[in-house]
């Protein structure tokens, strides 16, 4: 009798062990993803329709978000983030199709060598490369004086209005170009050579290689590439904090830039909370129209 | 056409040689320019070779910078260190569950982890500010580690990859009277090796750039990350000592190559891999 009892019990925690299995394995990433994760994007929400008195948050409705609308400082961090947006991703990804293909070359000499050099940028951290190039692209600093060397007078990389994203999108792409490479080589060397070998048999030069085989092979992984520069570019937050602090008169002040002025240095959480909504709408829909335009890619 | 050819290849190895220059000479300036003087990385003329400075820019670093290296790279080595590992591992076990159970509400719960992987990082920055002010973790590692163990990216990445582990090893390993939990550990860790160190590498990448959140949480020298205390540099001096920031950032950036160094293989396919499935 009391073996059948316990017979029973072991059985029944047997099968309630196996049908609580899952949830053991998902508890630690769950548990962490509610607390640190869903509720302070939540709790965000509440402070961003509110005023930041007294330790907490007072309602105040549509208050911060009504601000917005006129603050002309968060639009221009805004079309600063497109302008280096529409015209860095794009140059860095050239590059970096160009530079993967050379690379990936059988008849390239010392690859191993030259792919280490194109990879090391990436071993640089972000705020150590960025007050590099702030010495590089300073008045009288290394890039000047290079130019200086063939007859270029001094360009004011930092401290003109124009100059200061030209800048920034220097040293991102000098510092990202390799962290592309790296992908799309991964992607070059899953395309089969026997397609090439076919291409070469069928009288398709290198030029009709390249855009009939390589650049249709490496599509999603570029769509994918594409992407996440699109939403790293919008997020921009080091190298114009380290390189121009956003200036001259906010000329590569970003979103996240702005944001953390607002909310750390000025301490408004209601309205950097309500700008963070602002900012993650505009990043969905960019990444719903990217996924629309280009069909999906890797990711769909 | 042999000559055609032969031209061909001089252009391929210049146009390479020219990337290869441009990626590697600012980091080669950054070294040698830590041993100058202001005069001379601000000279008429580059200065390709190292100077004389390089002691006194060091006194200058551990004297008067206001930041402690050293102590900066242990706080970056532990957090990004423990972070790595917990939000692996969590991410890990996530992912596992995802791909091989079927239980209640896992539909519900992946596509609330799909949205919030929508909304970007900056969105928690101030409640998550508030929590840690709350109960007094400022100027503390958890302050850092516990937001950085949820990596959706990784479940994201192991549930793709345990889709294609086969259920025939996991019926084996019941067979042999393995629970779950030392089945996982024991067959499923070892055979996931290429996107566990994959998941891995690009994690401790992050951990160990990432500025913003440790530079809002971190206001105590002693407790700074790499990346914050280098923000500090051109801040906290009214006439920099441009070699001194230089040679912070030099020595700042050495962990990581010998990192890179010891885990080449798996660095390079790392970042590879991460994307290309």
């Amino acid at each position: 009798m009391s073996t059948l009892v316990t017979r029973r019990r072991g059985a029944l925690w047997r099968g309630m062990g196996r049908y609580s299995t899952p949830y053991l394995f998902l508890a630690p990433f769950v548990i962490a993803f509610l607390v640190f994760l869903l509720f302070p994007i939540i709790y965000a929400l509440l402070i961003s329709f509110s005023h930041w008195k007294n330790g907490g948050p007072q309602w105040a409705g549509l208050f911060q978000y009504a601000n917005i609308f006129s603050d002309s400082i968060f639009w221009q961090s805004l079309v600063n983030a497109l302008v280096i947006l529409i015209i860095q991703v794009p140059v860095m990804l050239i590059l970096a199709v160009i530079a993967a293909a050379l690379l990936n070359s059988p008849r390239l000499r010392f690859k191993s060598l030259f792919q280490l050099g194109f990879f090391l940028p990436i071993l640089i951290d972000n705020v150590a490369y960025s007050l590099t190039f702030s010495f590089i692209l300073a008045n009288n600093g290394l890039l000047n004086q290079l130019l200086g060397m063939i007859g270029i007078a001094p360009i004011p990389w930092l401290n003109s209005m124009f100059w200061s994203k030209v800048a920034v999108m220097i040293a991102m792409t000098w510092h990202w170009t390799g962290y592309n490479v790296v992908i799309l080589l991964g992607g070059l060397q899953n395309v089969p050579p026997e397609i090439y070998e076919a291409a070469r048999v069928d009288g398709a030069g290198p030029i009709r290689q390249w855009f009939s085989i390589t650049i249709p092979m490496l599509r999603p992984l570029l769509v994918l590439e594409f992407i996440l520069s699109t939403i790293g570019t919008l997020q921009l937050f080091t190298e114009p904090y380290i390189l121009t602090a956003g200036g001259p008169d906010n000329s590569s002040l970003t979103p996240v830039l702005y944001l953390y002025q607002v909310g750390f240095q000025q301490f408004h959480f209601g309205y950097a909370s309500a700008l963070a909504y602002i900012l993650a709408v505009i990043i969905a829909i960019f990444s719903f129209v990217q996924l629309r335009l280009t069909g999906g890619g890797a990711i769909a | 056409m042999k000559r055609r050819a032969r031209i061909s290849d001089i252009v391929l190895h210049v146009v390479v040689i020219i990337g290869f220059v441009v990626s590697i000479y600012p980091v080669y300036w950054m070294f040698v320019a830590s041993s100058q003087s202001n005069q001379q990385i601000f000279g008429l003329k580059p200065d390709l070779l190292p100077g004389v400075s390089l002691m006194a820019n060091y006194h200058d670093l551990m004297t008067n910078s206001g930041i402690n290296i050293y102590q900066s790279i242990a706080n970056s080595v532990i957090i990004s260190l423990v972070s790595t590992v917990l939000a692996v591992l969590f991410a890990t076990m996530a992912g596992f569950a995802f791909a091989k159970y079927r239980f209640r509400l896992s539909r519900t719960m992946f596509q609330v982890i799909l949205i919030a992987i929508m909304i970007p990082p900056q969105v928690t920055l101030i409640p998550l500010f508030v929590m840690v002010s709350k109960v007094g973790m400022d100027n503390t590692y958890w302050a850092i580690i516990l937001p950085a163990m949820v990596s959706i990216f990784g479940v994201f990445l192991m549930r793709q990859s345990f889709l294609s582990f086969p259920d025939e090893l996991l019926d084996a390993g019941r067979i042999d009277g393995l629970n779950d939990f030392a089945m996982f550990w024991r067959i499923v860790l070892p055979l996931s090796r290429p996107a566990l160190s994959a998941l891995a590498i690009i994690t401790f990448l992050g951990s160990w750039t990432n500025l913003l959140w440790p530079l809002v949480v971190l206001n105590n020298s002693s407790s700074y990350t790499i990346p914050v205390a280098l923000s500090t540099l051109t801040n906290t001096q009214t006439q920099p000592n441009y070699g001194m920031i230089l040679l912070a950032a030099s020595i700042a950036t050495v962990p990581m190559l010998l990192l890179f160094l010891a885990l080449r293989r798996n660095f390079v396919s790392g970042i590879m891999g991460g994307y290309n499935r």
